[in-house]
């Protein structure tokens, strides 16, 4: 009986050691919790590769407050549902903050079952006006909503002269897709110009003659046409645009943002000269992002594209929180991120939460392209966009 | 009515890709009643396959395109050969099970061994030139689309019809218990049909590249799921069937986008399936629905 008793105290000594020792690893590790889409059809707007090398060249140098940073990744599939699972589960190992899959459809209910434990959804990329629209009060976005970049992109072509626009919409990539055209046009028509047509369209398109012949009927010709999709589907309209003889400009936003774009490029470089885009950080040569790219590659992290990259300033941002708290608190963490006058970041000098709570106002860049290589064309917070939800 | 004729030019150019990937899913269901929804991932492979070749040996456009057809047809029988022959004998849902989980199995891997985002090759977009008719700009594209759906599916039947191993296939797919006992051998008969299918596949990713320009891991899918209606609305297993279904099918599409007011566009794929079942109530077993009590498939 003495035995078991020993055997008792014994087993109870040790679960007892365990729990402080792992409340103490606990402390001094920063869990940021990424239920992410490494397979299925959002594969492409993950930001692992970016936050992996951020995490990696703050935790080579000592950590933050010396505690290490740690990322737990699990694949969601690009399924919502999955997210929430995994949301919980990563919850339940005391994260400090999540990302999730970009879209509103997984980031809201993400974000509300996040907020009963006080954590805060920190998105490296996401664009989406929904989020913005008081639904949580949890959610925070490195970057501006698409009224911005509709509107910078809408200023530009504005100073290049375009009068006449196109736009394509389509309901497939929520507001995204069907409304920053509009917001585009918005611009354009309230500076003199005129939408002469909308033009639908589906995801994964692979032959625009129908609506091309469309806007081949139109007179006078478009000046300029505007799309917010993303690659393949955009260099085909290019392509077929410029075969079909219609040289107006094509204008988009960060869906174009893509290192499969600039490879157009290859055979004929001028097939990109009357090409722009507003988006959410100058992935330019020379850039802040080309350095962080090759630095990344120097430790043996690959970094492609800008979404994947814009994963270092998520990482930036949680570091700051919980240095600037003092604290491992989730809600302090947010409190200290949206109080702050200026938090650096990785793709830009610095960002701020401070006026307005959910998403970074940043300096939009318009990006076009010379000689084949990418320029940036204007750089500007846009002063006249459009009212958003 | 040079709008007319050009719209009238652009059906028939969606029609011929619809076709022909439709033809590559005909040919498996009428012989061994199989509906491949990893052809999609054929024809990806054969995208990946472009890159790799390009990177490592040659960019020779010519080159590229015959590696293009042998990758395809290599994967297809290799697909028959791992997932498909043993489940030979199960039921309609245990193939159509496989094919989806070999379908996922291999998007994956394009995504984690490839990219997640599609990865330039431009080597065939020369095929993509304008050729001007009048006053009409046509897509030297959409003509050899056209042009080699056409001849595909003569060299098809005329394979089907006037070889052994062709006619086999078909007496296959009327008694295949009493094809063996002939003894003709099974196991050649159904790579044979999975070869063709991936020849078709290749040709049909040799114009998907001239046209995209790059390569995902979903490039196929999307294309497949269209030609499987295209596959039931000419009748399932007729191989005229599929390629009448793609051509009525790209019609449909083109008429929708321009007929359908734009402030409706969002409802232009449901109006497509909702001619597609008014199709159906016409012939529930699609319009050349091969004749059941003989049971010839083609």
């Amino acid at each position: 009986m003495n035995r078991h008793r020993k055997f008792l105290k014994l087993g109870l000594s040790a679960a007892c050691l365990c729990a402080i020792t792992s409340t103490a690893i606990a402390e001094d590790v920063i869990k940021i919790g990424l239920p992410v889409p490494l397979t299925g059809d959002f594969a492409a707007y993950n930001e692992v590769d970016g936050a992996r090398c951020m995490a990696e060249m703050i935790n080579r140098d000592g950590g933050v407050d010396g505690k290490k940073i740690e990322l737990l990744i699990q694949d969601t599939g690009s399924d919502t549902q999955t997210a929430i699972s995994l949301t919980e589960k990563f919850l339940g190992e005391g994260v400090v903050s999540l990302g999730t899959i970009p879209f509103s459809d997984t980031m809201i209910p993400v974000a509300q079952i996040a907020a009963a434990n006080g954590v805060s959804i920190i998105q490296s990329q996401s664009t989406q006006v929904e989020m913005h629209s008081g639904v949580v009060d949890n959610f925070i976005t490195n970057v501006a909503p698409d009224p911005y970049t509709a509107a910078a992109a809408a200023n530009y072509a504005l100073s290049q002269g375009v009068k006449n626009v196109a736009i394509f919409t389509s309901d497939e990539g929520g507001s995204w897709s069907a409304r920053t055209p509009q917001w585009f046009a918005e611009v354009i028509e309230a500076n003199g110009g005129k939408l002469q047509t909308t033009l639908n369209y589906a995801s994964g398109t692979t032959d625009w003659s129908p609506q091309i012949a469309e806007l081949k009927a139109l007179d006078p010709a478009p000046d300029a046409v505007y799309i917010s999709w993303a690659m393949p589907d955009i260099g085909i309209l290019i392509r077929q645009m410029r075969s079909a003889g219609l040289d107006a400009w094509v204008v988009g936003s960060d869906g174009f943002d893509d290192p499969s774009l600039d490879a157009l490029a290859g055979d004929d470089p001028t097939v990109l000269d009357k090409v722009f885009f507003g988006t959410l950080a100058p992935a330019v040569p020379g850039s802040r992002i080309e350095k962080f790219q090759q630095q990344c590659a120097e430790i043996g992290i690959e970094v492609n594209g800008l979404f994947p990259s814009l994963g270092a300033d998520m990482v930036k941002i949680v570091a700051y929180g919980v240095e600037a708290s003092g604290s491992s608190d989730p809600a302090a963490i947010r409190d200290a991120i949206r109080s702050a006058d200026s938090i650096p970041v990785m793709s830009v000098e610095d960002i701020s939460f401070k006026d307005t709570k959910s998403y970074a106002l940043r300096s939009i860049p318009v990006i076009g392209f010379k000689d084949g290589k990418r320029v940036v064309l204007s750089q500007e917070i846009p002063q006249n966009v459009p009212s958003w939800p | 009515m040079d709008y007319v004729i050009q719209q009238v030019l652009n059906a028939l150019s969606f029609g011929a890709e619809y076709a022909l990937i439709a033809l590559g899913l005909a040919i498996v269901f009428s012989i061994m009643g199989l509906v491949n929804f990893a052809h999609g991932e054929v024809i990806a492979f054969g995208g990946y396959s472009m890159i790799v070749v390009a990177t490592l040996l040659t960019g020779n456009p010519w080159v590229l395109m015959i590696m293009v057809l042998a990758a395809c047809v290599l994967i297809a029988t290799v697909l028959e050969r791992v997932a498909f022959r043993t489940v030979r004998g199960a039921d309609l849902t245990t193939g159509l099970l496989t094919a989806f989980g070999v379908s996922i199995i291999l998007q994956n891997l394009f995504l984690l061994l490839g990219s997640p985002r599609p990865m330039a090759a431009t080597q065939f977009i020369f095929l993509d030139k304008t050729l001007t008719i009048g006053a009409i700009r046509v897509s030297s594209l959409q003509i050899y689309e056209t042009v080699a759906t056409v001849v595909a599916i003569i060299i098809l039947l005329t394979f089907l019809r006037r070889t052994t191993l062709g006619i086999a296939m078909r007496a296959a797919a009327l008694d295949f218990e009493m094809v063996r006992l002939c003894g003709i051998r099974a196991n050649r008969v159904i790579a044979g049909a999975f070869a063709m299918s991936g020849l078709l596949a290749g040709l049909a990713c040799i114009f998907i590249m001239a046209r995209r320009g790059s390569v995902s891991p979903h490039m196929g899918f999307d294309p497949v799921l269209t030609a499987f209606v295209a596959c039931v609305i000419g009748g399932f297993g007729s191989l005229p069937g599929a390629v009448l279904g793609g051509f009525l099918l790209g019609i449909c599409e083109v008429a929708v986008q321009v007929l359908l007011p734009q402030s409706y566009g969002g409802l232009a794929q449901a109006v497509v399936f909702a001619l597609v079942a008014l199709i159906l109530i016409w012939r529930p077993d699609g319009i050349l629905s091969p004749a059941q009590e003989k049971g010839d498939k083609i």
